[in-house]
């Protein structure tokens, strides 16, 4: 068993902050009491494991290798992309459908042609890719945001988030959760904090906020947010597209 | 190991390490296919295949920042076997009963058994740290986590609302404490024999 104090005093070795007589006992008993060595050992690389374990350039990384997945994933998600795209009318079609709008009116029309917020997809199914291990509230919100109980979800985002605040996907999952539910200013706050920030998720952030902005049937705003959205950007085509149409 | 030659691969793991994506799209494109198409054929899915690869490129990302990681055999034969051991250990877990598998020839390369056998114990190690410490007291999970992240110690303790003292004090009696739990369990001293012997 070891007691408080060596406890202690294995931190303050590692941090530096012993004396060099302190130093100098302890290592004297590390080369005298095996034990004590060995406790000394999990204790130094637990001290490396976890700080590694929860940096900011690990969470950056998985984050990083959560998207090249979903990129070389195969055919799965272009088949969703296709069958979220907005019917395209052939022309015969447009001929008809503007008779009709010529009965109904201007309003009916701009509804049939610019897209809403239903016209596109969320990425699902979702899988956190910065997780610790032994958290079931990851798997939890997982089961939660794939099966569109967002209320859910939400919940276990929050108490992921009361563990690791930076997790900037599971902000980004928390703020589209929060969009399905109509919660718009909780979920434009979270939207503006990442495309703000620097993390992978600042485009597609951005993307997601001026499709919020359209289920609020803010335009003005959703054009704004659609006109920072940089070439380089995942989401950029469509966003232009959708640009155009608004 | 015998021979400590770096492997020329060895520019995988360095690239891993300055965070290049691009050296992903590189693994995903030259080496990831394999994996999947030996996880397919034996009782997994396209998508199960998929998250071996991610954990086999996590798990080497992990290993060469905490305890480095020098290659002293090709890339390819290396990600193969250590993603392959992570499917044979998911199907192990599912039951012994419900799979089949083709089993393969493995290379007898005694440089790559090394070279893999490094990652499952650094894998193993990593299984238990985790473990134990989400069997720890919430109050002392939540310093060790928080005091990880923030590095700063001020900062943490200006979150939990005590004292700086009191907050290194903390952190230092909750990771002696895990250190203690771990020493105790069966699989450290599963894992050290393994190791020393």
């Amino acid at each position: 068993m070891m007691d408080e104090k060596t406890m202690l005093l294995f931190d303050d070795y590692l941090q530096g902050a012993l004396s060099a007589p302190q130093q100098k006992d302890l290592e004297q008993r590390l080369a005298n009491e095996p034990e004590l060595a060995d406790a000394f050992v999990i204790f130094r690389e637990l001290n490396g494991h976890l700080s590694h374990h929860y940096s900011e350039e690990r969470a950056s990384f998985a984050a990083q290798l959560r998207l090249k997945a979903q990129e070389h994933a195969p055919t799965q998600e272009a088949e969703t992309k296709k069958t979220t795209k907005v019917i395209r009318l052939r022309p015969l079609q447009y001929f008809v459908a503007a008779s009709i709008v010529l009965l109904f009116g201007a309003i009916l029309w701009s509804q049939l042609a610019v897209p809403t917020y239903s016209d596109y997809q969320i990425e699902q199914p979702i899988s956190l890719s910065i997780r610790s291990e032994g958290e079931i509230a990851f798997a939890k919100a997982e089961e939660a945001f794939n099966t569109g109980d967002y209320e859910m979800a939400v919940l276990f985002f929050n108490s992921i988030l009361s563990n690791t605040p930076d997790n900037v996907e599971v902000q980004y999952y928390k703020a589209i959760a929060l969009t399905q539910q109509d919660n718009y200013e909780e979920a434009d706050n979270l939207y503006k904090a990442l495309w703000e920030g620097s993390s992978v998720y600042k485009y597609k952030a951005l993307w997601r906020h001026a499709l919020s902005k359209l289920k609020q049937k803010d335009r003005a705003s959703a054009k704004a947010l659609l006109e920072q959205i940089p070439p380089e950007a995942e989401d950029y085509e469509q966003a232009q597209d959708l640009l155009d149409k608004l | 190991m015998g021979d400590n030659s770096i492997h020329p691969d060895q520019k995988y793991v360095d690239a891993l390490l300055s965070n290049d994506h691009k050296i992903i799209d590189e693994i995903y494109l030259r080496f990831a296919p394999k994996v999947i198409g030996y996880v397919k054929k034996n009782s997994g899915t396209e998508s199960q295949a998929r998250d071996i690869v991610q954990e086999g490129i996590l798990t080497i990302y992990d290993q060469a920042k905490v305890k480095g990681l020098t290659l002293s055999c090709p890339f390819d034969a290396y990600f193969f076997l250590i993603c392959k051991r992570k499917w044979l250990n998911t199907l192990k877990k599912a039951g012994p009963n419900r799979v089949t598998i083709n089993e393969e020839i493995t290379s007898r390369d005694a440089e790559l058994q090394a070279q893999a056998d490094q990652t499952s114990q650094f894998e193993a190690q990593s299984n238990l740290f985790h473990t134990k410490l989400a069997a720890l007291g919430e109050k002392c999970r939540q310093i060790i986590k928080l005091s990880f992240r923030i590095k700063s110690m001020e900062k943490v303790a200006q979150q939990l609302g005590v004292t700086y003292a009191y907050a290194r004090k903390k952190k230092s009696l909750c990771i002696g404490k895990l250190t203690e739990m771990i020493q105790n369990s069966r699989e450290y001293h599963m894992l050290k024999m393994e190791h020393d012997g």
